[in-house]
């Protein structure tokens, strides 16, 4: 089977680091948030008591502000090779484009046609090109997340210097702003990230093309039908193409992502458990 | 002479005459002894050793059991206390017949305490006596023979099912039993004595009218402080929502002031203070000690414990001039504006407007997202996999 490339290695990367400390963020903060329920006494004691687990959150808060920094830079690095470009018009893909994840109007036409197809009043679903507006959506939620989680963390972390010039109550807010968007962030993976690229019955149970950074033909066509047009169009199909991922990875990628949706969903099913 | 004579014999024959007497009706203790003398027989031992060492060893048996007097006696001699007490304990009995104790008794109660029953018996000694049921060392087990069994408890409603059990594991006990402190609290010195009453009685001395004065005997200065928080202005003023002592100490249970209690202290201001528990509940100092962990602010690390006062008092931890001394125990970086923080914000109700509308529109963020997408899965779950399921695409 042919395969093509989807994400490049530092994307990949990128998005292990943010699996991995997303996961370990949610669970140090859940044991705070949901402090009154059993089981996160029982975490607390696990992880070597509360001072433990925020340090933990810490450390990982440090690792999530690295792995933003480097992405903004990837983009960086991206723009200024665009600029290079003669033509102003290819100049403005970067930002407009189909491989852009900012939203345009094919979205919102993508988003009405899923709903008529969703009361069967169209046949078949929107045919989606290299980011589906519900991958642009996860995309920007993170991107809202993090500094909004992160700016309203480093207050309630480092409360002392900030104190030097913002009244108390911010932290108050702080407070409050972190807590409510790390819910959010954290429902929104566990519960619709998840569905939206694993679980939905186009790519169930896992979709690991994030984890091996390739696609196959089949899954290409069937998932990306507009970009596999458009590229076989324009003849450029071909500069995608790439080995099929080695066996390893794609049992490590089964092992890690698998590892990664199960333990979301159970988190998922602590925070129903707490709010029930 | 022989007038003289018969004087000399009228008086021998009167002497012999009153000692026949005398010892028909007060037989003395070797004649007593003869049968409760000796160990193993029909009659119940008394050790002459240890009576003749008792306070009351130079006595004669039939003092305290006057129906013994003609002997053969009856089978079963009556209770001897607290009526013969009474002939030389006279106030004391009177004191004793007025206390709980006492009208339990005057009721018909079986199994009531009675002198004898805290004094002993035949080995009774003076309370100074290091030996005495009743000294401090040995009182609380005298105490314990009755109160430390639940069932006990139960049939006499005592609210407190095992006074011994828990006293004994207290600060108080493990002071006394295991440190040897003399000065350390036992029984009597919050109870009483003779005058034991139930704490609902107002001339109790654990009644809280009198409580904060009865700890305050050991604990003057706590009582000085107390006296001056807000909490004792309004137990001076007679009010019975005023917190005393045994609201945040536990009675017999009470404890150092060690993890536990400082855990426990923060449900015990709650009990009444409950706008201010759950909004600190909310906190991360509140999340925190629901974990169980006591590294973080609790009521009484910033409102302070004996001398608690209003905030609008100078003298508060919390007044405009102390509050940043406060936060400082642990924010050893805190100044006024970090001092402006809200430890018991309630974002649904107020407080500062802006975290009102941060709470208002965080609220609408997380329906707005999880109400949309939670709608758009949920159709799209259905759309996969039920239309799937139907051979449609």
């Amino acid at each position: 089977m042919r395969y093509y490339r989807r994400f490049k290695p530092s994307e990949v990367w990128l998005h292990v680091t943010i699996i991995i400390s997303f996961l370990g963020l949610a669970l140090t903060g859940l044991i705070l948030k949901f402090s009154e329920a059993e089981w996160a006494k029982v975490l607390a004691d696990l992880l070597g008591g509360y001072r433990a687990a925020g340090a933990l959150h810490r450390f990982l808060a440090i690792v999530t502000f690295g792995y933003f920094i480097t992405h903004l830079v990837q983009l960086f690095i991206k723009y200024l090779r665009r600029r290079r470009e003669r033509r102003p018009l290819l100049r403005l893909n970067i930002v407009f484009g189909p491989n852009s994840t900012i939203p345009r109007t094919k979205d919102f036409i993508d988003l009405w046609h899923q709903f008529l197809w969703f009361f069967g009043l169209r046949r078949g679903g929107p045919r989606w090109d290299r980011f589906s507006y519900f991958a642009k959506f996860d995309y920007f939620a993170v991107f809202w997340g993090i500094p909004v989680i992160g700016l309203s963390g480093l207050m309630l972390w480092f409360k002392g210097f900030f104190a030097l010039f913002l009244p108390g109550w911010l932290l108050n807010v702080a407070f409050m702003v972190h807590s409510d968007e790390a819910l959010l962030a954290m429902g929104f993976i566990f519960g619709i990230h998840f569905f939206n690229t694993h679980l939905r019955a186009e790519s169930f149970p896992i979709d690991l093309s994030i984890l091996t950074g390739r696609i196959s033909e089949e899954e290409f066509q069937r998932k990306h039908p507009a970009q596999y047009e458009r590229l076989k169009r324009e003849g450029r199909l071909e500069e995608l193409h790439d080995d099929p991922p080695p066996q390893w990875l794609v049992r490590t990628a089964k092992v890690f992502g698998f590892t990664a949706l199960t333990v979301g969903l159970a988190l998922l099913g602590l925070i129903i458990w707490a709010i029930m | 002479m022989p007038g003289k004579r018969r004087k000399w014999l009228l008086v021998l024959f009167i002497s012999l005459f009153l000692f026949l007497i005398s010892s028909a009706v007060y037989p003395a203790e070797n004649v007593c002894l003869t049968c409760h003398g000796v160990k193993g027989g029909n009659a119940p031992y008394v050790d002459p050793q240890v009576f003749a060492q008792s306070a009351h060893g130079s006595f004669g048996c039939i003092i305290c059991h006057p129906d013994a007097a003609t002997i053969p006696h009856p089978q079963k001699l009556a209770r001897a206390d607290p009526g013969v007490c009474a002939k030389c304990h006279g106030e004391i009995t009177t004191t004793y017949e007025d206390s709980i104790h006492g009208k339990a008794l005057a009721q018909g109660m079986e199994g009531v305490a009675n002198c004898s029953d805290c004094h002993g018996t035949h080995n009774i000694l003076p309370k100074d006596n290091p030996n005495s049921s009743v000294y401090p060392f040995n009182l609380p087990a005298t105490c314990g023979k009755c109160h430390s069994s639940e069932k006990f408890a139960k049939k006499h409603n005592i609210p407190v099912p095992e006074a011994y059990q828990s006293y004994m594991k207290s600060i108080h006990g493990v002071g006394l039993s295991k440190m040897g402190l003399l000065l350390s609290a036992t029984c009597n010195d919050c109870h009483g004595t003779h005058d034991i009453e139930p704490a609902q009685d107002p001339r109790s001395t654990i009644n809280p009218k009198n409580l904060p004065n009865t700890c305050g005997k050991c604990h003057l200065g706590v009582l000085n402080d107390y006296k001056h928080s807000i909490h004792g202005k309004l137990w001076e003023a007679g009010s019975p929502q005023a917190p005393v002592c045994n609201d945040c100490h536990r009675t017999h249970g009470v404890s150092a002031t060690e993890e536990g209690f400082k855990l426990a202290s923060v449900r015990a201001c709650g009990g009444c203070h409950k706008e201010e528990f759950r909004t600190y509940l909310e906190s991360y100092h509140g999340q925190v000690w629901k974990l169980g962990y006591t590294g973080v602010a609790k009521c009484s690390d910033c409102h302070g414990y004996h001398k608690i006062l209003p905030p609008t008092d100078t003298d508060s931890t919390l007044s405009p001039q102390h509050i940043v001394t406060t936060c400082r125990k642990c924010h050893p970086h805190a100044n006024t504006n970090f001092a402006k923080f809200i430890p018991h914000a309630d974002p649904k109700q107020g407080g500062h407007p802006l975290i009102h509308y941060t709470w208002i529109f965080m609220t609408i963020l997380l329906i707005g997202v999880f109400g949309f997408f939670g709608v758009h899965t949920m159709l799209w779950a259905i759309r996969g996999y039920i239309g799937r399921i139907g051979g449609k695409r």
